[in-house]
């Protein structure tokens, strides 16, 4: 971050905070995610990892601070907002009494793709997902690693700029998870932005940075290599049980 | 508008998947108009009967012979001693006991007061009032053919005049009760079967976490209610045809007026009922939860609606209650055009109320449906 | 060890506790039935909107009118002047019949043996018009008997004796109905909802994989509803009596008897359903198919069984409500005792464990798939 004004930010967000009755489950956080970044909130459960993604998403309002995504007011703007992001959630929101092609008609549906662009779509997304062979299948007959690529598939029907995922491999097998990885590098390639929360120490690896989070705050910010060093631990997980700790 | 089409789309595939609630969305409403077209009554028939008749003339018989063939009495027991009769009811062989005094005909034809005595078991205390009423008129009848027979044997002697009124009945000639009952329950019906399934149509999605997903869509808050709510009106209409259709060829209800104006109400109506739905699925929180608030909403709606409660009964604070009924208009409505074959400039106000009531419960409901989590 | 069952058991009566606006409802709307049948509901039929077309305008003819609204059965809402205005008015709803005096009427009075009243009545509430018709045939006979000095009037004088419930009071009548259909929306509807909850959150599943056996699971989930079913049964029965003096003659121990009876009929009901429904809505849906409507329209609760069609009459009999309504009744406002029942409680438990014993293996099994 040596050069702010040349970085455009997909993500600004300034002493953001959310309390729950008195129970402060965000405590003033203040970070930015720049463009094309595969941005991680690394954190046990219930450290506000899920919480400050609501608010991102305008799923939930803040009790305090600013935040502001693609540009966009999270107080005011929530409809722009809704336009631009992709978000799935760490249980696969899907029908599961829909064929799976009907949950990509559905979720290109309402984010307002025309009849066209829908069918391209789901043809190039399910040629690179590989999910071809399921398309005429109950969703609630696909084993789980596929069911979670449905779901990212239908989060990025509509190409957004920015890419919410909420534990996103939760319950998943080593080889799905490391399948589900590879997609979201090409999707970081292509330019979007990916802001991801998990408490799996490897996958914060994947990250190009990682943000560590401890009881509604952030404990620290940077890249793996960068934490690992500024902490002396050979992996995120002494880092994390360090700062933890602390 | 693009967005709705998918939402609708979304619901009735889901919706055709879903076999056993499919079959019971349409055996409910069926099953129902064919039971409660029998069973939701104010009429009481089969009265079952015991005779004490100790007066055993031409004359009492002729009462009791009255009493069999009204068709609501079923004389099951004759007994010769008045003593024996409360057994009768300990052991619940019958409801009404009627005891015919010793020299009722004499009595009667010396002009003399005579007293007929009807004990009646009151554990249910609707059927007594009714089966009372029965007995009361029955005696009337008795007692006016008696008179009639009477004064017209003395007319070319004395000077009597006898003012006898001719009766003639409208719109329902035969006095049929089911005529005025199966529209009724076609309008229960209705009001049930939409705002129970919008009511947990919105929760259902709730609680599986769907509808977080369709919150973080760039979708509209009416655009999202409207495509949900369409596919249940659609349904709702279903319902209607059907129970319409039943009434004509299972009752044999004619229906005078105008199918389009009860169409046109149904309409109006439904923003009530699917207002209501939507309204307890912004409350609750479980299917459980939603389907309990509309079941005791529903209860409320079909005592006050003059369904088979006459609100002309009700204390007067009461009937005020009724007004902020929507199904007592609709209710209302569809009778008065089923049997009257009454015309919108009858159904004036009923048309307004049901407008103002479904804008109202709608706009509310909307307001109340958050697309923000709390 | 604490017993297993114990856990589960507890963990329910969290759901329920957490769950305040359906608790509320389940307590507040058999007391609100109460409330309306008590003081709102009565099919007593009253001041009956009548038009009036006077063709005589005879002191008269007022006259008679004044009489005929003086029993309270009639108000004239309507003066009408013309044959034409009847049908207008009954469109409008503002008269159920209209009485027309003929020309005449008083001369005529004096001087024949028939003088014709035309009542036109509208049919379309036939119950409304039936009694309609018996006020004012019962009005003109009365009113003959008046003008005719010289006829001897014998009435006959109807002597009503009521038993059980000599005032004939709706309340009486609707509480003891109340406590058969709650104890049944709790006990079955309720239990049936929550296995499908469980199994659709997938929760049933982690109980399974515990070592409990399935007789523990029922058993633990089962109890806080009979305790709520029949907590919920004597609220019904003390609101009834504190607030509308519903008798209660029987003794209080035989009516928890009773009612543990009926709750294990309602209970079996309830598996029954769980055993073969796999969603929620569907349990909902079902049960209330086979369990509330049966119970509010087959079991006698409002609509006398008698007066229902032979087949409908045939159904209900295996309705367990219309059972226990029978003894229930009897307990409360006859006050008879075991003697007399034997055979409507024989009935339910025969109906309940023979449908316990169709679903237990298939509720296992099906909980398990």
């Amino acid at each position: 971050m040596n050069n702010p004004v040349q970085i455009p930010y997909s993500v600004q967000v300034e002493e953001l905070t959310r309390c729950f009755g008195s129970f402060v489950a965000v405590d003033h956080i203040t970070f930015n995610v720049a463009d094309g970044e595969i941005f991680g909130f690394l954190g046990a459960n219930g450290a506000g990892k899920t919480t400050t993604i609501k608010m991102l998403c305008g799923l939930l309002l803040p009790t305090s601070g600013k935040g502001f995504v693609e540009g966009f007011n999270i107080y005011t703007q929530s409809d722009q907002i809704k336009q631009n992001i992709g978000y799935m959630s760490q249980k696969f929101s899907l029908y599961e009494d829909l064929l799976v092609r009907e949950n990509l008609e559905f979720y290109g549906g309402i984010y307002g793709l025309d009849n066209h662009t829908l069918r391209q779509t789901i043809e190039t997304s399910v040629m690179a997902t590989g999910l071809r062979e399921h398309l005429e299948k109950l969703t609630r007959d696909i084993p789980v690693g596929w069911k979670q690529r449905l779901a990212l598939t239908c989060a990025i029907l509509h190409k957004p700029k920015i890419l919410f995922l909420d534990e996103p491999t939760g319950g998943v097998d080593p080889i799905s998870r490391h399948q589900f990885w590879s997609l979201i590098y090409e999707l970081a390639e292509k330019g979007t932005t990916v802001f991801v929360t998990t408490h799996y120490m490897e996958e914060a690896e994947y990250c190009n940075r990682l943000s560590i989070m401890h009881n509604g705050r952030i404990m620290d910010i940077g890249a793996p290599q960068t934490l690992k060093e500024k902490y002396k631990q050979s992996t995120i997980e002494d880092v994390f049980i360090q700062l933890v700790k602390k | 508008m693009h967005r709705i089409k998918y939402i609708i789309q979304k619901e009735f595939r889901q919706i055709r998947r879903d076999r056993p609630m499919l079959i019971i969305l349409f055996l409910l409403p069926i099953v129902q108009l064919l039971i409660l077209g029998y069973v939701v009554s104010s009429e009481v028939k089969n009265i079952r009967t015991v005779i004490c008749d100790l007066d055993n003339t031409p004359l009492s018989r002729d009462l009791v012979g009255r009493l069999i063939n009204s068709g609501y009495f079923d004389v099951k027991y004759f007994e010769a001693s008045e003593s024996q009769l409360p057994q009768y009811f300990d052991l619940g062989k019958a409801m009404v006991a009627l005891v015919i005094p010793r020299h009722f005909a004499r009595d009667l034809a010396r002009n003399k007061p005579t007293q007929i005595q009807v004990l009646m078991d009151g554990q249910d205390s609707n059927s007594a009032v009714i089966a009372m009423g029965y007995i009361g008129g029955i005696l009337e009848n008795f007692l006016t053919d008696r008179l009639t027979r009477q004064m017209a044997e003395y007319a070319g002697v004395l000077d009597i005049h006898l003012v006898t009124p001719v009766i003639r009945v409208w719109y329902n000639e035969d006095l049929k009760y089911s005529n005025f009952m199966v529209p009724g329950i076609v309008v229960f019906l209705l009001t049930m079967v939409t705002s129970l399934v919008s009511a947990m149509g919105l929760v259902r999605e709730r609680e599986l976490g769907t509808l977080e997903q369709l919150l973080v869509a760039p979708i509209k808050k009416h655009e999202l209610l409207i495509g949900k709510l369409i596919p249940f009106a659609i349904l709702g209409f279903v319902v209607l045809t059907l129970g319409i259709a039943l009434a004509k060829v299972w009752y044999d209800i004619p229906i005078v007026g105008n199918l389009g104006l009860i169409a046109l109400f149904s309409f109006l109506y439904l923003f009530s009922t699917l207002g209501i739905g939507l309204f307890v699925s912004a409350s609750a929180r479980t299917q459980q939860q939603a389907m309990f608030m509309t079941f005791f909403l529903l209860v409320f709606f079909m005592l006050m609606s003059g369904f088979f409660v006459p609100i002309e009964n009700m204390p007067e604070s009461i009937q005020y209650v009724t007004y902020l009924n929507p199904m007592r208009y609709f209710m209302l409505v569809v009778r008065e055009v089923f049997i009257k074959g009454a015309n919108l400039s009858h159904l004036y106000w009923q048309g307004i109320a049901l407008l103002i009531f479904g804008s109202g419960i709608f706009t509310f409901a909307t307001m109340r449906f958050q697309k923000r989590m709390k | 060890m604490k017993p297993r069952f114990i856990a589960i058991m507890q963990k329910e009566f969290i759901h329920i506790w957490r769950d305040p606006r359906s608790l509320t409802i389940i307590i507040l709307l058999p007391l609100v039935m109460i409330f309306l049948y008590g003081y709102a509901i009565t099919f007593d039929i009253k001041e009956i909107k009548i038009g009036i077309l006077d063709q005589d305008r005879s002191p008269t003819s007022r006259e008679m009118v004044r009489q005929l609204t003086k029993s309270g059965y009639f108000v004239v809402t309507a003066d009408l002047h013309d044959r034409s205005e009847i049908e207008p008015a009954f469109l409008g709803r503002k008269i159920v019949a209209a009485v027309i005096i003929p020309d005449n009427f008083s001369r005529d009075l004096n001087t024949s043996f028939r003088i014709p009243v035309q009542l036109l009545v509208d049919g379309s509430n036939s119950n409304l018009a039936t009694v309609t018709i018996n006020y004012i045939k019962t009005f003109f006979l009365t009113y003959s008997l008046q003008i005719n000095a010289r006829l001897l009037n014998a009435p006959i004088d109807m002597q009503p004796r009521v038993w059980y419930n000599p005032d004939l009071k709706s309340a009486n009548f609707i509480a003891p109905g109340l406590v058969a259909v709650i104890m049944m929306l709790i006990c079955a509807l309720l239990t049936s909802a929550t296995i499908a909850r469980e199994r659709e959150t997938g929760t049933m599943e982690q109980i399974l994989v515990s070592p409990i056996r399935s007789a523990e699971i029922i058993v633990g989930k089962t109890f806080p509803y009979i305790f709520l079913a029949i907590i919920d049964a004597i609220a019904i029965v003390v609101f009834a009596w504190v607030v509308f003096k519903v008798p209660f003659r029987g003794h209080p121990l035989l009516f928890l008897f009773f009612a543990v009876v009926y709750v294990y009929t309602c209970l079996s009901l309830g598996i029954f359903i769980s055993a073969r429904v796999k969603t929620q809505q569907v349990a909902l849906m079902a049960a209330q198919l086979v369990t509330t409507l049966p119970s509010l329209l087959l079991s006698g609760f409002i609509f006398p069984i008698v007066s229902m069609p032979k087949v409908l009459q045939l159904i209900s009999y295996i309705v367990p409500a219309k059972y226990f309504l029978v003894i229930i009744r009897s307990v409360m406002l006859k006050g008879v005792g075991m003697a007399a029942l034997w055979q409507p409680t024989l009935f339910l438990l025969v109906f309940g464990t023979l449908l316990l014993f169709i679903s237990v293996k298939r509720f296992k099994t099906n909980l398990e798939g």
